[in-house]
């Protein structure tokens, strides 16, 4: 993981993840969701999170915030946030982290607020001072919600998905400016109208809060809008780490490079949606490189030993054949 | 919101005519009567012409119906066929015996099957939790006069002294007496239901706990022991009260054997002797007060769950519900 760390300073990174692992318990044994996943974070900065679904990208997530699920647990690695070690905290100093220090705009609007509970009270749940009326309208006036200040007797079922999304943004991004925003798919239940504006809010906030946001999702089209840096993750693994731009122009890992090649947008009319060959099913376990299986230019070597990651142009790779001129 | 209630207490009103109708009938239909229980074996034409003519079952059935609305109209119950008492007055010493009973019983159950749902769901796996879960299985599995009789037993025969296990002190006369005697019947009538309480808030309580509404307040820092009480709790109890509400009937219906197998003199006892002997008036009563009391209980737990969910609230308010 050396190179990692070498790719960037980490004296002045707001988080760093080295080496993370989580293991979920099944009926089938351990099923290892996050392998060996390192990366940093500047303070104000976007970082992408990119993958498909059971791609460990939300687990890396909640493991930053040691909400796992009861049947998950973090086997290894550490978690570096603002010179404090995040896995060696107790559960009360982790709390007081969580929503001051790092906040959380979950991926489903519609039901992340307590459907008995007004959601004025809830806003005060969170947040001090909101008898003040000045503050109120401060808030909600700086997510676009000013219509919503004489409704906050309202349930949250009498919301629509953007306006609640609003909201919480309101409550986790400029209610309580936390250093570090971790956002789970917050846009994929929306419409898309609703998913352009609220990425249009969340960029406005970092530069009004100067939050930096891990940002998960599976929509590229999204991440290419929001991330400074992205992730790409498959299988448990980080394969590719990359700035946005380049990782878009100039794609090293076979995975990345297949996954743009899927988008709809970049095939004429009439041409069949390309795809990737095989499936994830079982990639986890794989002791060596887990895209190998489906990858067209794997070696031997490829399905015994998971590649180390190696910068490559801008990039870290993880791929035996980064570099190579194919 | 007073208009829906209008609307609820004039619908519980026809409930009661109709079931009221229909024990009218019913107890006419049945084989056998009055007559042959007043008079026992063998009674002489004459006398048994008296007698029905003195009860008025020598009109028509029709006629005795109107009779029978117009009296209930005018608050008349009529008198017991073979007490001679006014039913009103056997009914207004009974029921007090058995809203007793019954109020005692909901209250402890619904108590204790609140707090022993919440603790086992909070402390989810633990030794408590697994106590909860298995008592509450047998407890479910138990039928109430087979543990009725136990305790009777049980009390009766051998740990005599401790509780009374039959038989009934009015509060009037001795109030510790009272209370004591109470204890075994309300166990008795209420141990399943107490159960299901249980076994529906713990269900409830760790599927809120998967909610994503809580993992969004855990997230903004907010303590377990405020989720627990803001958020866990406030929602799981809203199923939990349907249940409740459902319960009711076990609580008004279950009268009937508890008091038996105790010998509680209660509206449960009272029934049974009222309809064995074909006494028509008093039966009738027994079943109108039975009726109301259910009906009325249940629309105060309506109106609670009307409280409680603001969905219901919202979607009455909006004129999309009744």
């Amino acid at each position: 993981m050396a190179a990692m760390t070498a790719a960037q300073s980490p004296a002045g990174q707001l988080l760093s993840v080295r080496d993370l692992a989580v293991v979920f318990r099944t009926r089938t044994g351990e099923v290892p969701a996050v392998r060996e996943v390192s990366f940093d974070l500047a303070r104000g900065e976007i970082f992408g999170l990119v993958g498909e679904s059971g791609s460990g990208k939300s687990t890396v997530l909640t493991a930053l915030t040691r909400m796992l699920a009861r049947n998950a647990r973090i086997t290894s690695g550490r978690i570096g946030f603002d010179g404090a070690d995040l896995l060696a905290l107790r559960e009360p100093a982790m709390r007081r982290l969580r929503g001051d220090r790092i906040g959380l705009i979950p991926q489903r609007p519609m039901t992340s607020l307590s459907p008995a509970t007004s959601i004025g009270r809830q806003l005060r749940w969170h947040l001090d001072g909101l008898d003040d009326a000045g503050r109120l309208k401060e808030l909600l006036g700086g997510v676009g919600l000013d219509a919503l200040l004489d409704r906050l007797d309202g349930y949250p079922f009498e919301f629509s998905g953007g306006q609640l999304q609003r909201l919480l943004i309101a409550v986790a991004a400029l209610g309580k400016q936390p250093d570090l925003l971790l956002a789970d798919e917050p846009t994929t239940t929306l419409d898309a109208t609703v998913q352009a504006q609220v990425l249009r809010l969340l960029l406005e906030l970092r530069d009004r809060v100067g939050s930096a946001m891990v940002f998960v999702t599976h929509d590229l089209g999204v991440i290419s809008q929001i991330s400074d840096r992205i992730g790409v993750m498959y299988a448990g693994r980080l394969v590719e780490v990359a700035p946005a731009r380049e990782l878009f122009a100039a794609p090293r890992h076979p995975y990345t490079r297949a996954l743009l090649e899927a988008i709809p947008v970049r095939h004429r009319r009439g041409e069949p949606l390309r795809t990737i060959p095989g499936t994830v099913t079982g990639a986890n376990r794989l002791s060596g490189c887990p895209f190998a299986p489906r990858c067209p230019i794997a070696l031997d070597l490829c399905r015994e030993e998971n590649p180390a990651p190696r910068e490559t142009g801008l990039s870290l790779v993880r791929c035996h054949r980064a570099g190579e001129d194919l | 919101m007073l208009r829906y209630v209008g609307r609820r207490v004039a619908g519980l009103a026809l409930v009661l005519l109709i079931v009221l109708t229909l024990v009218f009938f019913m107890l006419r239909a049945a084989p056998g009567g009055p007559v042959d229980a007043y008079l026992g074996m063998n009674p002489t034409p004459e006398k048994r012409a008296e007698v029905e003519h003195r009860f008025g079952l020598d009109q028509p059935i029709w006629v005795q119906y109107a009779k029978f609305l117009g009296n209930l109209a005018s608050g008349d119950l009529g008198n017991s066929l073979f007490s001679d008492r006014p039913v009103s007055a056997v009914i207004g010493e009974r029921l007090p015996v058995t809203l007793e009973l019954s109020l005692t019983a909901f209250l402890f159950w619904v108590a204790l099957g609140l707090v022993a749902g919440a603790v086992a769901a909070r402390r989810r796996d633990s030794f408590v939790d697994g106590c909860v879960r298995v008592i509450s299985v047998v407890a479910l599995s138990v039928p109430s006069f087979w543990l009725a009789l136990v305790l009777v037993v049980v009390f009766g025969l051998y740990v005599k002294g401790v509780l009374p296990s039959s038989g009934w002190t009015p509060f009037s006369q001795d109030p510790w007496g009272n209370l004591r005697g109470v204890v075994l019947p309300a166990f008795a009538l209420g141990l399943g239901s107490g159960a299901i309480i249980a076994r529906t808030l713990r269900a409830s309580m760790i599927e809120t706990a998967q909610a994503d509404y809580v993992s969004f307040a855990r997230a903004m820092g907010m303590s377990e022991r405020r989720v627990l009480r803001q958020i866990t709790l406030r929602n799981a109890i809203i199923p939990t009260a349907t249940v409740i509400g459902l319960m009711l009937g076990v609580f008004v219906s279950g009268t009937v054997l508890i008091e038996n197998v105790f010998n509680i003199p209660g509206i449960g006892q009272t029934v049974v002797g009222a309809f064995t002997r074909h006494d028509y008036p008093l039966a009738i009563a027994c079943t109108l007060i039975t009726a109301s009391v259910f009906l009325v209980a249940n629309l105060v737990v309506d109106l609670l769950y009307f409280v409680l969910n603001p969905r219901i609230r919202a979607g009455f308010l909006n004129g999309t519900a009744r």
